[in-house]
This record gives structure tokens, sequence and C-alpha cells, in this order.
């Protein structure tokens, strides 16, 4: 389902989410110290994440909306050189694609800020790897790997139209997403919902 | 020896394994920026023929310096230019900027390549800490 909220300064988010931002004060400004040097510049409005749609992730409305903003409000040359500040186009960008590839049992990803303004989200499990690289202009690519060193996809993703490409990386997700949940208990168990059992975290 | 500059904070330029605990540099701290010549980083040799080390990289004490060998970059069919006293940088006269150079060689590259080289930087550099 598609959502568009045209409320007035607004950014339309297609895939079931929208953003609105919510205004700060005009009076607020955020200084971006450190010990060389200082700017000042007007807080940028922060963005707030609305998902709608079955199958999403408790993680997905709070935890997106901080670690998305945080990223949000990183200031132009961030990295003390030339950085762009993170576009709106690369968080929706983010979304759409995540929208996409996540369920109920989808560990959450790590976030981190392109110099160009754009998102790479990223997961880590056991040596195996995905990151999703969203560049300013909110195209997106995705890189998989396992720890045996194989390439489970090395492409160009789409958040609509390229269903091979999202199945390819939903379905890794949760396949690592399982271990994760499974990497977290450290006790012989049998898992209440079904048959399996859990077998003690290696050393 | 090449110098890169990586933040702990605002942002956190570390990803973490989940269930190793396995703490590592993002592969997105060595992309470069599209449309500018290379990757900012700073030579050994010209830091020490300032009397520099890695620690004069470092901006705040957020910041975390990390090495990566010349050649391994050149492995990467990737280059290093000087770009000694680059303009328009925050302390642009502090001495570390005479030791400023880019990795180049990334026009023309395509996305996935740029995606493959970052990530082999980021493993390479992860096992070369200069300074915390």
């Amino acid at each position: 389902m598609t959502l568009i909220d045209d409320r007035p300064g607004t950014v339309p988010i297609a895939s079931s989410l929208t953003t609105a931002p919510t205004w700060s004060s005009p009076s607020e400004l955020r200084e971006y110290e450190h010990p060389r040097f200082s700017t000042r510049q007007a807080a940028r409005p922060a963005l707030k994440v609305y998902a709608e749609g079955a199958h999403l992730p408790q993680w997905f409305d709070g935890y997106l909306n901080s670690e998305l903003n945080r990223l949000f409000a990183l200031p132009a040359r961030w990295d003390g050189l030339s950085a762009d500040e993170v576009t709106v186009e690369a968080v929706s960008g983010v979304l759409a694609i995540l929208a996409s590839i996540v369920d109920e049992a989808t560990q959450a990803p790590q976030f981190f800020p392109l110099l160009d303004g754009g998102i790479q989200a990223e997961w880590h499990v056991g040596g195996n790897d995905v990151e999703i690289e969203i560049d300013g202009a909110g195209s997106a690519y995705v890189a998989a790997t396992r720890s045996t060193g194989e390439t489970v996809i090395d492409a160009e993703i789409r958040a609509s139209g390229d269903e091979r490409t999202i199945s390819q990386v939903a379905t890794f997700l949760n396949e690592l997403s399982q271990r994760f949940g499974l990497a977290h208990l450290s006790c012989d168990v049998r898992c209440p919902r079904g048959s399996a059992v859990l077998r003690r975290r290696r050393p | 020896m090449l110098y890169r500059r990586l933040s702990r904070e605002n942002p956190d330029q570390y990803a973490v394994d989940t269930e190793t605990g396995e703490r590592r540099p993002t592969s997105s701290a060595f992309k470069p920026k599209r449309g500018e010549d290379g990757l900012s980083v700073y030579r050994h040799t010209k830091l020490a023929a300032a009397g520099l080390d890695a620690s004069a990289v470092a901006l705040a004490p957020a910041h975390i310096v990390f090495g990566v060998d010349v050649g391994d970059v050149r492995a990467l069919k990737l280059g290093v230019r000087d770009d000694a006293w680059p303009a328009g940088i925050p302390d642009a006269g502090h001495p570390r900027n005479g030791a400023h150079a880019l990795i180049v060689g990334w026009d023309h590259v395509s996305r996935k390549e740029v995606g493959r080289r970052a990530r082999e930087l980021a493993r390479l550099a992860s096992s070369r800490l200069a300074s915390s």
C-alpha cells in the first residue's frame, strides 16, 4: 500500500511509508563542536517515519526514527573535510528498500553516513555480511557475502519491480536473523514454538 | 603507510558483528565522495618529516586513525596522489596538511568495484590501528 502524506512541507515516500518533518523551534541551533573548530548552523527539521503495513519488525518505527534522524542531523563536513549532509532522498531510499526486504523477524541494521549524503545499512552476523548502499540521490546497491567468502548477491536493488533481487536479499537476511536470534541464547533449551533444540554458543 | 581518520561517535563508523562482537570499520568510511578526486589520507613519511605521528591526524577525541600500506592500496588497482595543503578545510594551516594525500583511481570504476575496493580497504585498515 502506498501512502502519501500531502501536508505542506512534507516529503512523500512510497511503499507504505511516509515522512513528515517535525519542525524545531527556529531559535534552536545545533553546534558542531570539536577541539579545532566549531561551526554553527540551523538545525535541520527532523524527519518522522510512519510505517504502515503488515509484517514489519518492531524496530521499524522507533529505531528507524532515532537512527535516521541521527544521521540526518549530521552537519555538512561531518568528516572534517567535505562530506555532504544526508539527503532526504537517501532517507526515503533506505525506508523503501527496508520495507521491501524485512519481516517481523529481521534483525535491525546498523546505519552509517556516506560522504555524498547517502546512507549505508549493514548487517554483520558471524562473518556473514549484508551492505545496502543508498547514495545521495536515493539509488540503492546491495552486496552480501557469506562467511566463506561466497557472494550471495552484488547488484543494484530497487524497492519495487525487482522481486528477484529483493527475494534473494530477504531470504539471506532471514537466515542471518534466525542465526542472530539463536546466538543470543546461551543454554540448551527446547524452543517453545517448535522442535528445534538450540545449541550452546561456542566459546 | 597511509593514515585515514574515522570517528567513533557522531557518526560512529564502526560496524559490529552481532554474533562475534567484533568491531571493525564500516566500508562506507572508505568510499570516496562521488565527483571528488579521491579518498583523503595522510602520508606517514611526510607527517614524520614534520615531527608528527598518526595521532596528529585525529581532530577530536572521538576520532580514531587507521593505517593502510601503500602496497595494499596499489594491489587494489588504486593509487596515491599527494594533495598537500588542501583548501577549504578546517585548520588548513596545521602542519598535518602538508602530508595530505588522496587514494585515487576511483574514476570510471563501477559501483560494484567501488564497493569491493572499499570493503577490502576497511578489512586491511581494521588490522592496523594506528592510534586511538
